[in-house]
């Protein structure tokens, strides 16, 4: 890239570039900018100014507060969601492990106990709110699915959630991790 | 009051800011996330973001992307065609030649597709404030000619938005950093190194006249690298080493891929903290021998090695950057970082190395562009000067009470102007004269702060200790002067001293004392309980005297001599420092004089209902009701 026009960028006047022509509200911008008022005001209009700026100042600790006191609960909801996605990795593993259990009375202990592990995981989930996400039978929603690939499947729906690669999860009212899923699609006509 | 907010509208990820006061605060989207993918799906609604990038597969003609590389372009651009090859969506020429696509059926605009990221960006924004937001501030590389800007104004005006000022990314960034608060010229290099792409500007700012005025000398950069590339050869060294190990290749596996790409990610997020870092995926495929695993101990040198060449990349365009701009590395003043990938270490050294100096990147590089475009919104909505004249107390406040102790009463960090106050009493009876001994500090031991002022509030009438209701109001104004005053509630009668802001202390002065009071808060913390201990005692010493003497003819010999005792002995102790006889001695007095105050208490309540039964109307009684003023405020005790 060679040396290009220059650009000036000026926090307090100027406009979008040098050739302002498209730049059409300029008479606006003017006037919104003034803060330095060389004019002499009358005790009066200052009166009023101050008033003015007095209120908005109030105005503004009021929606401070209120702001501040969302984000407080917000945080104390959803303040778990970088720990718990950590977590979720942690019982994907279970999974597979369980998965992977062959048959055989000692694999079968351990599988059990892996499978109990696994639900007492989900509850305590559960216990902050954090569940996992349906998929069976369920129609492909992007706000809680992430479809990986799509597989032709005359026999279902299209856009139906064929296979789960991996689950996901919701929080409350919000999607932690969405479920990798493999979606069917319509066969394409010959 | 209307908020200009700030939106960094980006070619993968978008972030929206607002000033809060003189804090820059990035809003989080409605799934909880700081940034937004700049991703649009048309169907049967239409989606933006995560909603959209998950479904992307589905749906991959009409799952617009990185549309920033098109608005604002003719169809037959350079640009635009190598994009054509790369997306899966159809890009085509307008009626007037301008680049357009094609989604659903339907021909859009840029603009359009953009403005429904602007829109998702307003709503986040407007949730946060719980108020309609009108105006904004959009960020557009240093690069983009005066088509592009316009359309990206015309996106936002599509978004219901009115575009108070388009500028610049790295003067953003500036802003960020707070460059423009600087004297004189200065020249900045920006070095911005994102998700995909690369780009460095050297920016000049200029005083003039009192203002700051930024302009851009050059740009280069390279619209293909960009910290994915890092990912991709980690992530290819990864499935190497665990071919070796397995036989099995990781790219015939989809889920194991993905998995794999994850956990190359957070290896090099770690990396950049840490020394070494583990791939840990157990189960990661399976052969007809069982299930797989790989473990892979991964060094900050190792991968290093792997992506020194993609850092090595940035260097060529840094240097014709600098000499169309006409400068040499050295005559750059200040280099700041922008984007996730410039977290990594070499990157920083490499950056370091070039410049001869270091780069500042003490504000988020994920974040800057967008806290910058929030600043240029504040300036523009006009509150930026009422929060320049804000300041703090740097230190506490408050006067000495008894003990010796520094009753705070204006905290430090406290914005002014601001005024409190507070009720003390006396320490004595009939004491009739209070000493204001105004100090600053952080000290609980009042000689260990400075000493701002003294005066004396007299005419007190003459009661017991604990009586008087003395106010005491200390009011410090935006100029940093302090009026305190202190008046009797009984008789109005009133003192006040006024200190000026400069019989306090220098900057140096503040944060030695501020390092000080934490060395010393352990000798700090025994002082306070020494002398709470120490008060304790002396107001039983008080209160033992005053009930003997009232109650002398109901009190035998060998109570009384076990009370008085008693009271001796904690005297004694009062006298000393030691917290633990005092404790013990209060216990015994305690102790020895309970039997005489429950009684005393017993005969009171037995009086009280008699009386109650008498209602003598003959008016024999001799007994008045005594008057109880409870002072609810928790009191202090003053010395005279």
């Amino acid at each position: 890239m060679t040396k290009k026009d220059k650009k000036e960028d000026n926090p307090n006047n100027g406009g979008v570039s040098e050739q302002d022509s498209v730049n059409d509200i300029n008479s606006e911008e003017d006037l919104e900018e003034t803060s330095d008022d060389q004019i002499e005001k009358s005790p009066e209009d200052h009166i009023k100014d101050l008033e003015d700026q007095l209120l908005r100042a109030k105005a503004e600790v009021q929606n401070v507060r209120r702001i501040a006191a969302q984000e407080v609960t917000r945080a104390r909801l959803y303040g778990i969601e970088s720990l718990a996605k950590e977590f979720l990795a942690v019982g994907d593993n279970i999974e597979r492990a369980i998965a992977s259990c062959e048959e055989g009375e000692e694999i079968t202990n351990i599988r059990e106990g892996l499978e109990l592990t696994m639900k007492a995981y989900e509850n305590s989930l559960k216990s902050s709110g954090i569940e996992p996400i349906e998929c069976n039978g369920q129609s492909f929603d992007p706000e809680k699915h992430e479809a990986l690939s799509m597989i032709e499947d005359d026999s279902l729906e299209p856009n139906s959630i064929i296979e789960v690669i991996q689950k996901g999860y919701s929080i409350l009212d919000r999607t932690l991790r969405p479920s990798k899923v493999i979606v069917s699609k319509q066969p394409e006509k010959k | 009051m209307a908020k200009v907010i700030g939106i960094d509208l980006g070619t993968t990820n978008s972030c929206v800011s607002v000033m809060e006061g003189d804090q820059a605060k990035v809003i989080e989207n409605s799934e909880g996330k700081r940034t937004t993918p700049s991703v649009v799906a048309y169907g049967e609604e239409v989606k933006v973001g995560d909603s959209a990038k998950n479904q992307a597969v589905t749906n991959a003609e009409n799952t617009l992307y990185a549309i920033k590389r098109l608005i604002g372009r003719k169809h037959s651009d350079d640009v635009v065609k190598k994009d054509s090859d790369m997306v899966a969506y159809k890009i085509i020429p307008a009626d007037n030649g301008d680049a357009w696509v094609e989604a659903e059926g339907k021909k859009l605009a840029p603009q359009q597709v953009s403005a429904e990221i602007l829109k998702k960006m307003k709503k986040t924004a407007e949730d946060y404030l719980g108020q309609e937001v009108k105006e904004a501030v959009i960020t557009v590389p240093a690069y983009f000619n005066d088509s592009q800007r316009q359309a990206t104004k015309d996106a936002g005006k599509i978004a219901g938005l009115d575009v108070k000022r388009i500028i610049n990314e790295p003067t953003a960034a500036a802003l960020a950093y707070g460059l423009d608060k600087g004297k004189g010229d200065q020249k900045i290099a920006v070095y911005d190194l994102g998700g995909g792409t690369f780009d460095v500007s050297i920016i000049e700012i200029a005083e003039v006249d009192g203002e700051h005025q930024f302009e851009v000398l050059s740009t280069n950069g390279d619209t293909f690298l960009g910290g994915e590339d890092f990912d991709i050869a980690l992530i290819e060294y990864l499935a190497d080493e665990f071919k070796k190990e397995s036989g099995l290749d990781l790219h015939n596996d989809s889920a194991a891929l993905q998995r794999l790409k994850e956990a190359a990610e957070k290896a090099k997020i770690e990396l950049s903290s840490n020394q070494q870092s583990e791939i840990n995926l157990p189960y990661i495929t399976a052969d007809t021998s069982g299930a797989k695993h790989f473990v892979h101990k991964l060094t900050r040198a190792k991968l290093e090695s792997l992506v020194e060449d993609l850092v090595n990349r940035t260097i060529e365009p840094t240097k014709i950057a600098l000499k169309d701009a006409g400068l040499k590395a050295s005559d750059v003043d200040e280099v700041i970082l922008v984007g996730g990938q410039t977290r990594m270490p070499l990157v920083q050294e490499k950056v370091k190395d070039f410049f001869g100096k270091e780069a500042r990147k003490d504000v988020n590089p994920d974040e800057a562009v967008s806290v910058g475009a929030a600043i240029q919104g504040a300036v523009l909505a006009g509150d930026v000067t009422d929060v320049l004249l804000l300041d703090v107390t740097p230190l506490t406040l408050g006067i000495e009470t008894m003990g010796g102790v520094m009753t705070p009463l204006i905290d430090k960090n406290t914005t002014i102007p601001t005024n409190k106050s507070q009720v003390f009493s006396t320490a004595e009876d009939n004491q009739t004269a209070v000493t204001v001994h105004v100090l600053q500090g952080e000290r609980k031991q009042a000689t260990e702060n400075k000493t701002l002022g003294q005066f004396n509030l007299t005419d007190i009438p003459a009661s017991p200790r604990g009586m008087p209701q003395i106010e005491v109001s200390f009011d410090l104004d935006a100029n940093g002067i302090l009026n305190v005053s202190a008046k009797d509630k009984a008789t109005g009668k009133e003192q006040s001293i006024e200190i000026k802001a400069s019989s306090g202390l220098s900057d140096d002065e503040i944060e030695q004392m501020v390092k000080d009071a934490e060395a010393h808060a352990e000798d700090d913390k025994k002082f306070e309980e020494l002398v709470q201990a120490r008060n304790l005692g002396e107001n039983l010493v008080h209160s033992c005297k005053k009930t003997l003497e009232e109650a002398k003819d109901k009190v035998e010999g060998a109570e009384k001599e076990s009370i008085e005792k008693g009271i001796e002995e904690l005297e004694e102790a009062l006298k000393s420092d030691d917290k633990d006889l005092i404790d013990e001695k209060v216990k015994s007095l305690s102790e020895a004089s309970a039997p005489l105050a429950q009684k005393l208490y017993e005969e009171e309540s037995q009086k009280q209902s008699s009386e109650n039964e008498e209602n003598d109307p003959n008016g024999e009684s001799d007994v008045v009701d005594a008057d109880f003023e409870e002072v609810k405020e928790e009191k202090e005790q003053q010395n005279s």
